[in-house]
């Protein structure tokens, strides 16, 4: 084996022996490179130390008391998200849809008006409201919609349509100042 | 994780699949720290990491009945972690989250004694590094690091090869070496 193609093939071969990944012959030839060449055998021994204090140093930590808090809030909202019964969820769906459909009406009839900025934002967050109501949509068609665990797209298409009415008045406020004067 | 807490978490997991709240809160607060440290590094914003952790406590308490007992409980949470965050960082959606954040209560910590301090002083010296290397690197640093996941699972989170992912993080720790030298020639 060459010795120097293998010393620059080493830290792959490092990181996979960390990992446990190496087979019984990539081991072997791992193990006998590390006999045969001192700079690999500390490098592999620095990377390990270096490793060490990283597991060694202090991490951060929310405060319990919101970790409680958001146990409380997680475990609360999908109790009381899972009392509403699938007609009440498509219900949302649909007024979600007849929002979007509305909101995109008003973007196409108001647009040459706005500020090319502003219409960005809004339309890159538009199309991330449609998209998970989308999602929303085929999660209540799927898995969770047949086993009428439907509390999920109950809270997030509920979020959503909170967001498209936000979406809306941000979009109002931005035409505002370009409303032709009478 | 040593063999007792390996027992406990399989236990407390096997209750949350039953419903358990208190089991699922007990996992929760084990992982508490592992898990918002790798959300605060990865957005460098306190109440970002807030908002995320929240997000995937609610992915994990929906989905833990369908999780596979087979399979590692830190890979498959930071799998969940790892893309409410990167949906969240794609979408700007971490500002409408802050818009809309529950009201969490603020808890006033009191001073630190000097151990203390020293440690505080190492771990944002660890977080202004980590926040300073490239995306990439950044993100396979910390998946590594927080979640202990093998390169072969983050390479399939992150969709790139094996060799790439080994070389983010070959790079990532080169860079942290140095920082931990400085800390402690400036501590000797």
């Amino acid at each position: 084996m060459d010795l120097e193609n293998t010393c620059t093939t080493m830290p792959q071969s490092m990181w996979l022996s960390l990992d446990g990944a190496l087979s019984g012959v990539e081991k072997q030839h791992f193990q006998a490179h590390l006999n045969s060449c001192e700079s690999c055998r500390m490098q592999y021994a620095e990377m390990k130390s270096t490793l060490d204090a990283l597991d060694a140093a202090p991490l951060h930590s929310m405060p319990s008391a919101k970790v409680d808090a958001v146990i409380k809030n997680v475990t609360r909202r999908q109790s009381v998200a899972g009392k509403n019964s699938a007609a009440g969820v498509k219900w949302i769906v649909g007024a979600a849809l007849a929002l979007a459909a509305s909101l995109l009406l008003f973007i196409n009839l108001r647009a040459p008006e706005v500020d090319p900025a502003i219409l960005d934002w809004q339309a890159e967050s538009f199309e991330y409201a449609l998209s998970s109501i989308g999602e929303s949509i085929a999660m209540l068609e799927g898995p969770f919609g047949s086993s009428g665990d439907s509390s999920f797209s109950v809270q997030k298409t509920d979020y959503l349509i909170g967001d498209l009415a936000v979406q809306i008045d941000h979009l109002e406020a931005g035409l505002e100042p370009h409303q032709p004067q009478k | 994780m040593n063999k007792l807490n390996d027992t406990i978490e399989t236990d407390l997991i096997r209750q949350a699949q039953a419903g358990s709240e208190n089991a699922f809160g007990k996992l929760v607060h084990m992982y508490n720290p592992r898990l918002f440290s790798f959300l605060l590094r990865l957005t460098g914003d306190r109440h970002s990491a807030e908002d995320l952790f929240q997000e995937t406590c609610l992915k994990v308490w929906r989905n833990i009945r369908s999780y596979d007992q087979q399979k590692n409980f830190a890979t498959w949470l930071f799998a969940i972690a790892h893309n409410v965050s990167i949906d969240a960082l794609r979408y700007h959606a971490v500002r409408k989250m802050v818009r809309t954040r529950a009201v969490l209560p603020d808890v006033v910590s009191g001073s630190a004694p000097d151990d203390e301090m020293i440690a505080d002083e190492l771990r944002d010296e660890l977080d202004r590094a980590v926040g300073a290397l490239p995306e990439k690197q950044k993100k396979v640093f910390v998946l590594r690091q927080h979640s202990g996941m093998s390169f072969k699972d983050i390479s399939k989170l992150t969709g790139e090869s094996i060799n790439t992912t080994i070389s983010h993080m070959h790079y990532a720790l080169k860079k942290m070496k140095r920082v931990l030298k400085r800390e402690h020639n400036n501590g000797s």
